[in-house]
């Protein structure tokens, strides 16, 4: 081991793999918060993994007292589809995440080249660093999902044998992570190889968010993978689109149980696609390793010969000087700020859209379960269960469109660039720069979803759309008063400590606010509809708060200090042995 | 004019700066030299208003920090050692930022942020956003967002590093012009050339203390030979041939 790390690799790889964590925006405290929230993240999971048995202990045990194995067996396929689709959906994600290092960069080439070290040598630890950097998480997501894993093996009517299951389970599992490692590095491959140099970097950030948001989105359809025995008996369509059930395939016909068609084609696929995708990936590594000139030069930023881009963006090169002159120009430079520094920066647009994306996953899971897709066709009158979950989905959408919002507005970009924030403050204090953010969040976390789903309500509800998307516009409003209460920073300007409170009672919290706001907001909406007069007092009610919240918070913000450091809560609760 | 008196800073027990005095008056242009860790950046963060002093005061005509830091921020413009820059936007973006920051009447600022960009030679990569820029480039974007409130007292930290011989040549024409029309110029350096060429009196530090401060032309006629033989002796630099010598010996050793 001593010798190992006396060699370049070693370093080389260590290097690359610290780099995979460093997500550069954060400060000192930051990163140390950063590492702690990922080791209690870590923690949840394992104690998910746990509570994941408690559930499925009465379900095996209602399943074993059958007098036939058929219902085992067919609930044995869907949940280890679940068990293989949880890994892989992580390992994905974890992937897409590390987007930025899955390639080395123009960094890695300017510095590691003017070193004795060989270009091979560069990609290869690049590679290692990568496939250990996964396989960490590969390992604790199958670790924590392995008692779930035990406790279906070794029913009454569980076949093949426990350790035969154990066994191919693992082989299934680890080529289905490997094929999400690959088929996301072969995607960010073909991106750098394929793109114009120009525009490397704006299609690998969007692609990134695209991932990342389709991921999220898929969210729901794993978590609802234990519900689909029936379908895994029948061998329904939709298993050929599903990369999981590529993989059970190949995990029974490992263990010699495929037994019908679809298992075996399944496997078939699995096999083609891990095959496709590796090879996508490692081409991409071949090629590149030949032609490094393509991540050694940087993209250019822009065409010199093409103003057109620049043309619409408010605080564009031309537009100072064309418009009349404004009341706010404080309030103008920051919202300026805002909106490019959303549209270039790939970290803030992949905050908005992966977080966005959870909202639309649990609408979409929502709306599924209500049989969207069955009423389209015929149309007419919607039922309750349909209705209900329309008059719902505003309020989700807007909950978490918000919060993601504001958090990506709280995550700074070159922190070190504040100064010139720091010497332009106002006399009349910071109001028109904390407006400014809050404009944004009000824009993009409640009107933009409200605008989305406006077709859907208007198709399923008719004119009651009008009323449900009003009182949706004054639950946003609150919405977005409360959560900017205490917001004291420039947005992307200060430095940011995640995981500041207890995870867990912030994800609680969290938890119960989303239940609140869309339940109260979605009956409120519903009670509206009705025509009662005591709605209607409450509309107005919920509207004079809201402007006497705007009031109030106009008010404080006078005289509230910009925040340009983030701090870790100070409050220390005193035990008070001695009183 | 600006006047400092007895600036002090500490960090926690670290002291950064001790009870340093001078003055700055209109039209002229003073350099701060010290070595490394002596307290020059220090001492240009309070003078821009980045930081308070522990004890002191510092006030630019007149007005000090405590009392109004909002005032007293607007008749300054600062060139920072690094330029640290939000690289995602454009020169034109950033220009535009700063000058509605500071509240600058729109149709003035449009028509400087384009006339800068033309002078500072930065217009033919008015569509490329600052992270395709090098490290002369974004020295400009500073130097233009700097001047571009028209500011009484500007404060320069290093700011020759990186730009090329034109650049080089403009700044320090730029500079020279600027004092002749009353802008008081602190100039953070470690460049002695520059000072003797532009700077009308040279304040040196060392471990956080002024150990000289005296007018250019003075050193010559004083007997104290060139700057450097001046800054040499006040801030106690010892041999180096000695240690270059034991570097030598290092890398050549088997």
């Amino acid at each position: 081991m001593t010798r190992h790390r006396e060699q370049p690799w070693y370093h080389l790889t260590r290097h690359f793999f610290n780099g995979l964590f460093d997500l550069g925006f954060l400060s000192e405290a930051g990163a140390d918060s950063f590492t702690r929230m990922i080791v209690g993240c870590g923690a949840v999971f394992l104690a998910f993994g746990l509570l994941l048995v408690r559930l499925f202990m009465v379900k095996y045990a209602v399943l074993s007292s059958f007098d036939t194995p058929e219902p085992y067996r067919q609930a044995l396929l869907a949940d280890h589809a679940f068990l293989l689709a949880v890994p892989m959906w992580i390992v994905a994600c974890v992937t897409a995440l590390a987007g930025h290092s899955l390639f080395p960069d123009l960094i890695d080439f300017r510095v590691l080249m003017a070193l004795p070290v060989s270009r091979r040598l560069v990609f290869a630890t690049k590679l290692l660093a990568l496939t250990l950097f996964t396989g960490l998480f590969m390992l604790a997501a199958h670790a924590a999902l392995l008692p779930l894993l035990l406790l279906m093996s070794v029913g009454r009517w569980a076949e093949p044998p426990w350790p035969l299951q154990l066994t191919t389970h693992a082989a299934a599992g680890l080529l289905g992570s490997a094929f999400s490692v690959t088929a996301v590095t072969a995607l960010h491959g073909l991106v750098v190889l394929a793109a114009p140099r120009g525009r490397q970097l704006a299609v690998s950030a969007a692609l990134r968010s695209a991932t990342l948001g389709l991921l999220i989105v898929s969210l729901p359809m794993v978590l609802r993978l234990p519900g689909q025995a029936r379908a895994f008996a029948d061998g329904s369509a939709w298993l050929y689109a599903a990369p999981p059930a590529w993989f059970l395939g190949l995990e029974r016909w490992l263990s010699g149980d495929a037994g019908t068609a679809p298992l075996i084609h399944l496997a078939e696929i699995a096999g083609a696609a891990l095959t496709i995708a590796a090879g996508l990936a490692g081409g991409s590594y071949l090629v590149l390793y030949r032609r490094f000139d393509r991540v050694m030069s940087r993209p250019p930023q822009g065409d010199a010969q093409s103003p057109r881009r620049f043309r619409w963006m408010p605080g564009g090169l031309s537009s100072p000087a064309t418009t009349t002159a404004r009341r706010r120009p404080v309030f103008d430079g920051t919202r300026m700020f805002t909106r490019i520094t959303l549209r270039r920066s790939v970290l803030h647009q992949g905050i908005v859209v992966a977080l966005s994306a959870v909202g639309v996953g649990l609408v979409v899971n929502n709306l599924m379960a209500a049989d969207l897709a069955g009423w389209m066709p015929r149309r007419g009158s919607a039922g309750v269960a349909l209705t209900t979950s329309v008059i719902w989905a505003p309020f989700a959408l807007m909950f978490v469109a918000s919060l993601a919002v504001r958090l990506a507005l709280a995550v700074p970009i070159e922190p070190r660039a504040n100064w010139v924030f720091r010497m332009t403050e106002q006399h009349a204090g910071p109001v028109d720069q904390l407006d400014a953010a809050l404009h944004t969040v009000r824009r993009l976390g409640a009107v933009v979803p409200l605008v989305a789903i406006a077709p859907l309500e208007w198709l399923v509800l008719g004119r009651d759309a009008i009323g449900v998307v009003a009182v949706a516009l004054l639950f946003g409003g609150l919405l977005v008063e409360i959560l900017m209460r205490d917001w004291a920073r420039i947005p992307f300007t200060c430095s940011y400590i995640p995981g500041k409170g207890f995870v867990p009672q912030t994800v609680l919290t969290g938890l119960l606010s989303f239940v609140l706001f869309t339940t109260s907001g979605a009956v409120l909406a519903r009670v509206t509809l009705t025509g009662h007069r005591a709605a209607f007092a409450l509309d107005a009610m919920l509207f004079a708060l809201v402007l006497a919240l705007g009031r109030y918070r106009r008010s404080r913000w006078t005289d509230t200090p910009l925040a340009f450091e983030d701090q870790l809560p100070v409050d220390v609760n005193p035990i008070r042995l001695m009183e | 004019m600006l006047q400092a008196r007895g600036l002090t800073k500490r960090y926690g027990g670290l002291l950064a700066l001790d009870k340093v005095s001078f003055d700055l008056h209109p039209g002229e242009i003073v350099g701060y030299l010290g070595p490394n860790g002596s307290g020059k950046s220090t001492t240009v963060n309070l003078v821009v208003g980045l930081l308070e002093p522990s004890a002191g005061a510092i006030s630019p005509n007149g007005i000090s920090l405590s009392d109004d830091p909002v005032l007293y921020k607007r008749g300054i413009g600062y060139v920072p050692e690094e330029p640290y820059l939000y690289t995602h936007l454009t020169a034109g973006e950033y220009l535009t930022l700063v000058g509605r920051m500071r509240r600058i009447g729109e149709a003035q600022l449009g028509s400087r942020v384009s006339r800068l960009q033309h002078l500072f030679q930065l217009h033919d990569s008015r569509y490329r956003t600052m992270s395709a820029y090098s490290k002369g480039m974004r020295q400009r974007v500073l130097l233009a967002a700097a001047l571009l409130h028209n500011p009484d007292l500007l404060v320069l930290d290093e700011p020759f590093s990186g730009l090329d011989v034109s650049a080089g040549l403009l700044f320090r024409a730029l500079l020279v012009l600027l004092a002749a029309r009353g802008k008081m110029v602190l100039f953070s350096t470690h460049r002695f050339d520059m000072v003797e060429k532009l700077c009308s009196r040279v304040v040196i530090l060392s471990s956080g203390r002024l150990v000289a401060e005296h007018r250019v032309c003075d050193t010559a006629r004083a007997g104290d030979g060139s700057l450097e033989d001046l800054f040499v002796r006040v801030t106690d630099q010892p041999d180096y041939a000695p240690v270059a010598r034991q570097i030598l010996d290092t890398i050549s050793a088997a």
